[in-house]
């Protein structure tokens, strides 16, 4: 890995998150076109990626890695529930626990390793000082329990999806940076179920299609996908939970401060099969950007504003958009002469 | 979705039925993934000339990575994957296989799991069983065959489970009174048939008669294509025409042609091959397909189906 | 935060139908929720049982069928709990209520005790009355029949959504004006 993790920055209160120009040249943008559609994007998420991207490993370790897992902790001492595991998980808990540390400690063996004697595994993790050595598949080895004690290791949310029925349940789950949806709430959903509030995408059959896609994915093939949506100051936990602390931060965004406010929310999501439980791993890495960071580039600047001026009034409710959405686009037109 | 194939060879060959041989595969290199209990693999049969690829259940132990087991029974009037198996596969072979995909799993919320095998469909209860007795679950094993032909593993199973295990060689007329056995289950038990369709029907009519809740009976159908009238397939995105042979399924005539289309169990249940029909009658064959969306002629699964006109017009 | 149209979570109610193969019908309601049960309760002819969760015996006067069985809401948990685990599995169950927090309590239940989902037979609700999920702070609130509605676990007041979890038997509540504290809507009944 090319980016060694920085000291801690924060995602609340004083907001001291940065970018590098590297995390800002590799940073997913996520719009294909000038208008934005939803489509069942989801392709193959062949292992390696092209080197230094996003894309390049499993699980992407970058520069916020420690900020990540700091604010993590943070979010799960207040919140205990923010974790969840139902006890017919277990199984699937212990297939990603396997997945994570065999590809850590291949993608970045200056930070991870992972000896195995048997069912005796030794994990050292460097950045966050961690060495154990348990039992694989007995979740009393472990100090803490299976989705926690990797859940704490890896940028991004987890949800573990039980496969039964044609259908996948959202059965277990670490969700401390999630793009306003509760797992305390959504536990235990089916597919379509938690996917209810999204507006337009069950009409065109999108979820549909998508069930059928995920439950024959077989294992070692996974896939991935881009989501998306604005956040305002770089706040990782941006959850239903907390919303009563965030939420006004929606309407402090002025013409003034948009470049610095006003950030494209990225959710690179992976979805691979567990071998041993038959569950689907669901992986939600989230990428910041400040508009001010985003604009240096001139083609996403460009298309950003198309993309912000066409979005259709039900998608814009539905991510939370509406009280800055007119200020946004009035100032993204400066980077788009011809519109 | 195109499958990445893993690349294994085949380092034991044992008969385990008259009828019946396992082949025992190992990774070229590295580890195998461990799989769920149920998982399948489809094996690539280059079979002169043309490519056959079958799916098989994988009957080793799931948390083994060195290596996978799976029977082939010996079908003379299939369209040669069996007989290919049998008769060319030797010990020290390369084959090419998919990564484990499961359709058949145990539901693990069950209270107790009822197993029908008949013949060579006690494959996947192989696998089921390891994890079955690692996880302390309550159940039985019904296993129906016919010793002259079938009836692999029949003492080590004896020797696993004792009288967990109902066993029933037809060869000395020992037959199992399923309607018997299925009215005295407790509540939450579910079932899992593996065998010939004749089995999956008897006990599905059983359960409907006697009103079992249908999502509790899960059922893996070993139906592989069976050969039919040649045709043709005009294929309006590629632009491609295919002639379909006598003994060839209509996705493999499109994977000889190049044509990639997303398959899973190759036999006509998951629905992941299902395609659109522009023009022409489809002969369905499949499990997947309602009766309405048969009769429609919207659709077809061209893993099993074939055209009862002499050409199909496909949206592919 | 701004109430979607439709919601795919929320729960249809088709029609209840008697499946004449099957051996044993269970009738189970909340005090006064029977009567929509009632003519499927005599429509049937196979064995069948009647349970009323809530109704003191003494109050039944001839509402009920003979035979009926009265449980007490405190014991619902453990009596149906046994019951269902020893039931044939040729098995429905047959839920009627006002809450519909209540036929979700039961179907779980059922579920936990090793039923199929096509055996846990449900009457739409009777009345508008939700269990509300607070998004930040967990309580569940029973008979919230309008929104915004304010929680008693932490005061703030929160827009009821028509997002349904099966798990909890209960819509979702999320700040109604945590964007503009002077946001707030007229009070609306649910439906």
């Amino acid at each position: 890995m090319r980016i060694a993790p920085k000291p801690i920055e924060t995602f609340r209160d004083t907001f001291t998150y940065t970018n590098s120009d590297e995390a800002i040249q590799r940073f997913p943008f996520p719009f294909p076109e000038d208008e934005y559609m939803y489509s069942v994007n989801i392709e193959p998420h062949t292992l390696p990626g092209p080197e230094g991207s996003i894309y390049e490993h499993l699980f992407d370790i970058d520069e916020h890695y420690l900020s990540e897992m700091a604010e993590r902790k943070i979010v799960l001492e207040e919140n205990p529930k923010r974790c969840i595991a139902m006890e017919h998980m277990d199984l699937a808990c212990w297939d990603f626990i396997d997945r994570a540390m065999s590809t850590l400690s291949v993608d970045y063996p200056d930070y991870f390793s992972l000896q195995k004697d048997g069912d005796t595994w030794s994990w050292e993790n460097k950045l966050l000082s961690i060495k154990d050595t348990f039992t694989f598949g007995d979740s009393s080895t472990l100090p803490q329990p299976p989705m926690e004690y990797m859940g704490c290791q890896v940028q991004g949310d987890i949800a573990l999806l039980d496969q039964r029925d044609n259908d996948l349940f959202l059965d277990a789950g670490v969700v401390t940076c999630p793009a306003d949806w509760s797992l305390a709430f959504d536990a235990g959903m089916s597919f379509s179920q938690w996917h209810g509030p999204v507006p337009l995408a069950h009409e065109a059959g999108i979820f549909d299609r998508a069930l059928k896609y995920l439950t024959a994915i077989p294992v070692g093939q996974p896939v991935r996908r881009l989501n998306w949506t604005l956040t305002i100051n770089a706040r990782m936990d941006t959850s239903p939970e907390t919303y009563p602390d965030w939420g006004h931060e929606r309407d402090t965004v002025t013409e003034e401060n948009v470049g610095e406010k006003v950030y494209l929310r990225v959710e690179l999501q992976v979805l691979d099969r567990m071998p041993r439980s038959n569950a689907l791993m669901f992986s939600i890495r989230t990428f910041l950007i400040s508009m001010d960071d985003l604009v240096k580039n001139k083609d996403w600047a460009r298309r950003m504003h198309r993309v912000m001026k066409t979005l259709p009034e039900e998608l814009i409710e539905y991510k939370g958009l509406s009280r800055y959405h007119p200020t946004l686009v009035t100032w993204l037109k400066q980077f788009d002469p011809e519109n | 979705m195109s499958q990445t194939a893993i690349t294994v060879k085949v380092s034991n060959i044992r008969k385990v039925a008259p009828t019946i041989r396992e082949f025992t595969l190992t990774p070229v290199d590295g580890d195998f993934f461990p799989f769920s209990p149920g998982s399948h693999v489809v094996v690539e049969m280059p079979a002169e000339g043309k490519k056959i690829r079958n799916a098989y259940s994988l009957l080793s132990d799931p948390r083994d990575p060195q290596s996978y087991r799976i029977a082939v029974r010996l079908q003379p009037e299939s369209r040669g994957g069996s007989i290919y198996m049998h008769e060319k596969v030797q010990l020290g072979d390369e084959l090419i296989i998919t990564p484990p995909s499961n359709l058949f799993a145990p539901d693990w919320r069950a209270k107790k799991h009822l197993f029908f095998a008949g013949g060579v469909g006690i494959t996947p209860f192989m696998s089921y069983i390891p994890e079955m007795l690692r996880q302390n679950a309550d159940f039985e094993l019904y296993y129906m065959y016919r010793s002259t032909q079938t009836g692999a593993y029949i003492n080590e199973l004896k020797e696993m489970l004792s009288n967990r295990l109902h066993a029933y060689d037809s060869a000395v007329s020992n037959r199992a009174d399923i309607a018997k056995i299925m009215a005295e289950c407790p509540q939450g038990t579910h079932i899992y048939i593996c065998g010939p369709e004749s089995l999956i029907e008897t006990i599905l009519k059983i359960g409907e008669k006697t009103g079992w809740p249908k999502s509790h009976i899960h059922y893996e159908a070993f139906a592989a294509p069976k050969p039919g009238k040649p045709f043709v397939a005009e294929l309006k995105k590629s632009g491609k025409t295919v002639y379909v042979s006598e003994d060839q399924s209509l996705l493999e005539a499109l994977e000889a042609n190049d044509v990639e289309i997303p398959n899973l169990c190759r036999g006509g249940v998951c629905g992941q091959c299902m395609s659109t029909v522009i023009d022409g009658e489809v002969e369905h064959r499949d499990n997947f397909l309602s009766a309405e969306e048969k009769a429609s002629n919207c659709c077809i699964m061209p893993c099993v189906s074939r055209s009862k006109t002499g050409r199909l017009n496909l949206d592919i | 935060m701004q109430a979607e149209p439709t919601t795919k979570s929320r729960p249809i109610y088709p029609p209840v139908e008697i499946d004449k193969d099957v051996a044993q019908h269970l009738f189970i309601a909340e005090t006064g929720a029977f009567s929509a049960l009632s003519k499927l309760y005599e429509s049937c002819s196979s064995e069948r049982s009647c349970w009323i969760v809530g109704e003191p015996e003494a109050n039944s006067l001839g509402k009920y069928p003979k035979g009926c069985h009265f449980v007490r809401p405190a014991d619902m948990s453990d009596v149906f709990s046994k019951l269902f685990s020893e039931l044939p599995i040729s098995s429905s169950l047959y839920l009627s209520a006002f809450r519909e927090s209540f036929i979700w309590d039961m179907h779980n239940l059922a579920i936990k005790a090793g039923m199929a989902d096509e055996q846990i037979k449900k009457l739409k609700p009777l009345s508008n009355e939700r269990r509300l999920f607070c998004t930040h702070c967990y309580t569940l609130t029973e008979g919230v029949t309008h929104t915004p509605f304010q929680c008693p676990g932490c005061d703030r007041l929160l827009l009821v959504r028509d997002h349904f979890s099966r798990n909890h038997g209960a819509y979702v509540g999320v700040q109604i004006n945590a964007e503009d504290p002077n946001d707030i809507p007229e009070t609306q009944e649910l439906n």
